[in-house]
């Protein structure tokens, strides 16, 4: 085979492979301007939590989605130092998730000799919101947020648990630990 | 042993064959279960009151047939792995189906970009197509949670004007998702058993 075709061909299987199985995970998070979150100690849910997913109707209203992610979020946040209450908490958690279809262009790669070739990947992508809200005044004192590809994730029920443990360790991680 | 290794080239050349002629379509299926439910219990269900928009796309929304294919082929699966459906009694489960379609991306085949570039450098092409997402819950009805929720995706517009060909996606779609359900095999063995009075 010809040299490039074969690296041409690896590069494929490599991206294919990251997309399907080990994609990366991209986190961000903020903390409000003069604010020390790990003042705060206690936090409860708010009351009401969007079920909704938007770009993705298997997840749209999914309770089994939801009640892993709030579990995730409950054992991260309590690894994290932050206490859950129903009695006057601290903060309020709220999340948000959604999907969408992205495409991923990659560089010019000679196909053949006398041609080249540029080639789009189209993935899904899936991105969790968690904020902490001030429970006195409603300010947001804090958001963590992730996005990974969703490949093959969303269908296999103990790999959407595995995806969301790793993606909610990811974001909470950045939440400042109490000592 | 050597006679099943002989024809097994032949069987594949015949499903791909018969794939590529249309009349085998893999329509992807999955789903989700609540791992804690006890599905042995069940042994009625009922249909489930409608969302406020259980069908979100005015083609499938206002057409009869499809409607009509799905409540028949749930009803048809669910009673042949040995489900009743309730008359007068509480039903053990109540089941609601949602049908979303959405605008998606694809990457056109490689020998049809390479057909739209013959002797020149070939651009990233992406296309959009219409992907229909058939979504059935089924839900406990003394808890009122959902038990499993099962799924089949599958492009639409080349079916949307042929009755026929919706209701055979359709019931193929039902029956592959319907092959997920756990408690398929206790209540189909519990309606194959003799009914047994004290």
């Amino acid at each position: 085979m010809n040299p490039r075709r074969s690296l041409a061909l690896i590069g494929a299987v490599a991206l294919t492979a990251a997309i399907a199985g080990c994609a990366p995970i991209t986190v961000t998070s903020f903390t409000g301007q003069d604010v020390r979150v790990d003042n705060y100690r206690t936090y409860g849910w708010a009351d009401a939590v969007d079920t909704g997913v938007p770009g993705d109707p298997r997840l749209d209203n999914n309770p089994f989605f939801h009640e892993y992610l709030r579990g995730a979020i409950d054992r991260h946040l309590l690894s994290r130092g932050y206490e859950p209450t129903i009695l006057r908490p601290d903060v309020y958690v709220h999340y948000h998730a959604s999907t969408r279809q992205k495409v991923s262009i990659s560089d010019q790669a000679p196909a053949t000799d006398r041609r080249r070739e540029r080639t789009a990947e189209v993935y899904d992508e899936g991105t969790v919101v968690i904020d902490l809200t001030d429970a006195r005044t409603g300010a947001l004192v804090w958001r963590g947020a992730a996005e990974s590809g969703l490949a093959g994730v969303v269908n296999d029920q103990t790999r959407m648990e595995e995806a969301i443990e790793r993606v909610v360790g990811r974001i909470l991680a950045r939440l400042p630990r109490r000592s | 042993m050597r006679r099943v290794h002989a024809l097994l080239p032949a069987v594949l050349v015949g499903s791909l064959a018969a794939a590529a002629a249309g009349c085998i379509t893999l329509i992807p299926v999955s789903s989700h279960v609540d791992r804690g439910a006890d599905v042995t219990r069940y042994r009625t269900y009922a249909w489930g009151p409608a969302d406020a928009l259980p069908v979100t796309d005015p083609r499938l929304r206002d057409n009869p047939f499809f409607i009509d294919d799905l409540h028949g082929a749930i009803d048809s699966e669910l009673q042949s792995r040995g489900l009743l459906r309730a008359t007068s009694e509480r039903a053990d489960l109540l089941v609601h189906f949602h049908a979303a379609v959405n605008e998606r991306l694809e990457v056109p085949a490689r020998a049809e970009r390479f057909r739209e570039c013959a002797g020149q450098d070939c651009p990233a092409t992406v296309t959009t197509f219409e992907a229909g997402t058939l979504v059935i819950d089924v839900l406990d009805t003394w808890s009122n949670s959902v038990v499993w929720r099962g799924w089949a995706e599958h492009r639409i517009e080349d079916m949307l004007d042929d009755p026929q060909l919706v209701g055979r996606r359709v019931r193929d779609a039902v029956h592959r998702m319907m092959e997920r359900l756990p408690l398929a095999a206790e209540a189909r063995s519990r309606a194959q058993a003799p009914e047994v009075t004290p």
